[in-house]
């Protein structure tokens, strides 16, 4: 089943999935990269989001698929991915 | 019993709740929320609560460049170890944040990144004495190469609730003590014939030394009695 979810709700989970202090949704670019990017996240965050994904949402992502360097590369590209797959 | 002689340049102390009694005098005490100005808050979100408190003492007390460590406590970050232990029996995947930060050295670790400090660290447990042994393997390591200063971290905070009908409590709280030349002696006094029941608190009776100038107190391996000069 197709779930309906904003970019909003997806910088929410995020915040609260990597434990972001002091950060508020407004303060991510929906559009930018997660990763490498401003927000200073690393691989170990990017392993986390993957299985708070999969528990949360019931999403499958493998790290040695390279689609998945995609699909998180920014909060659209997750926000897609659970719609999709989700 | 043996007499050692450690140079203490400062001393830190950290605690959730104000535990009473203590006297700040040479002391830096503080309750309640970690000062954690030296983290940015972005690089706060592995910290547990135990973290908090230690890097909060180890902030309190400087030392900038490659300073040599000594992290101790009893149980570390027995929440966290819980945590993953539950999630095994499960058969849930594992966070792959709790892991890294499950390690009885990471909250060093992670203040050596935070610093960019290359030195040696030794992370130990010693049961109800894993603050004086902390402090003494500091010390050891101090005489060793007394050129430069050494820095203890000492952390615990409340086990879970399913391992409490099997040890003493000890309150959330954290300890630093900074030793190196110059420091102010304080003699500690270990009598391996003045042995007591396995409890907790051996910290809190080291800092009540360093408020009235001494205390003792009395664990599994010996009796500790500590004053200041």
């Amino acid at each position: 089943m197709a779930r309906s979810m904003t970019p909003d709700d997806m910088k929410k989970f995020i915040i609260e999935t990597l434990g972001l202090e002091d950060i508020e949704p407004a303060d991510i670019d929906a559009d930018a990269p997660l990763f490498g990017g401003g927000l200073g996240l690393d691989s170990i965050d990017a392993l986390e989001l993957g299985i708070a994904l999969k528990r949360t949402y019931g999403v499958q992502t493998s790290g040695e698929n390279p689609a998945t360097r995609e699909h998180f590369r920014s909060v659209n590209t997750l926000v897609a991915l659970v719609s999709e797959r989700g | 019993m043996t007499t050692f002689t450690l140079p203490v340049l400062g001393a830190s102390a950290w605690f959730e709740q104000d535990p009473g009694g203590l006297e700040a005098g040479f002391l830096d005490l503080a309750c309640g929320k970690p000062c954690l100005d030296e983290v940015e808050p972005l690089q706060r979100r592995r910290l547990s609560p135990l973290a908090r408190g230690v890097l909060h003492c180890a902030g309190r007390l400087g030392g900038k460049g490659d300073l040599r460590m000594v992290f101790a406590s009893r149980h570390g970050e027995s929440a966290r170890t819980l945590g993953l232990l539950r999630d095994l029996a499960a058969g849930t995947e594992l966070s792959p944040a709790l892991f890294a930060m499950s390690v009885h050295n990471a909250v060093p670790g992670l203040l050596t990144i935070l610093r960019g400090n290359r030195a040696a660290c030794t992370a130990l447990s010693a049961g109800a004495e894993s603050f004086g042994y902390g402090l003494l393997e500091a010390f050891a390591a101090w005489k060793a190469e007394p050129g430069t200063p050494m820095l203890l971290l000492y952390g615990e905070e409340p086990l879970p609730e399913l391992w409490t009908p099997f040890v003493p409590q000890e309150a959330a709280h954290a300890v630093g003590v900074l030793l190196g030349a110059e420091g102010r002696p304080l003699t500690l006094r270990w009598d391996p014939d003045g042995r007591g029941p396995d409890g907790s608190g051996q910290s809190r009776a080291f800092l009540e030394a360093l408020g009235a100038g001494a205390a003792a107190w009395a664990g599994p391996t010996a009796r500790w009695e500590w004053s200041l000069a």
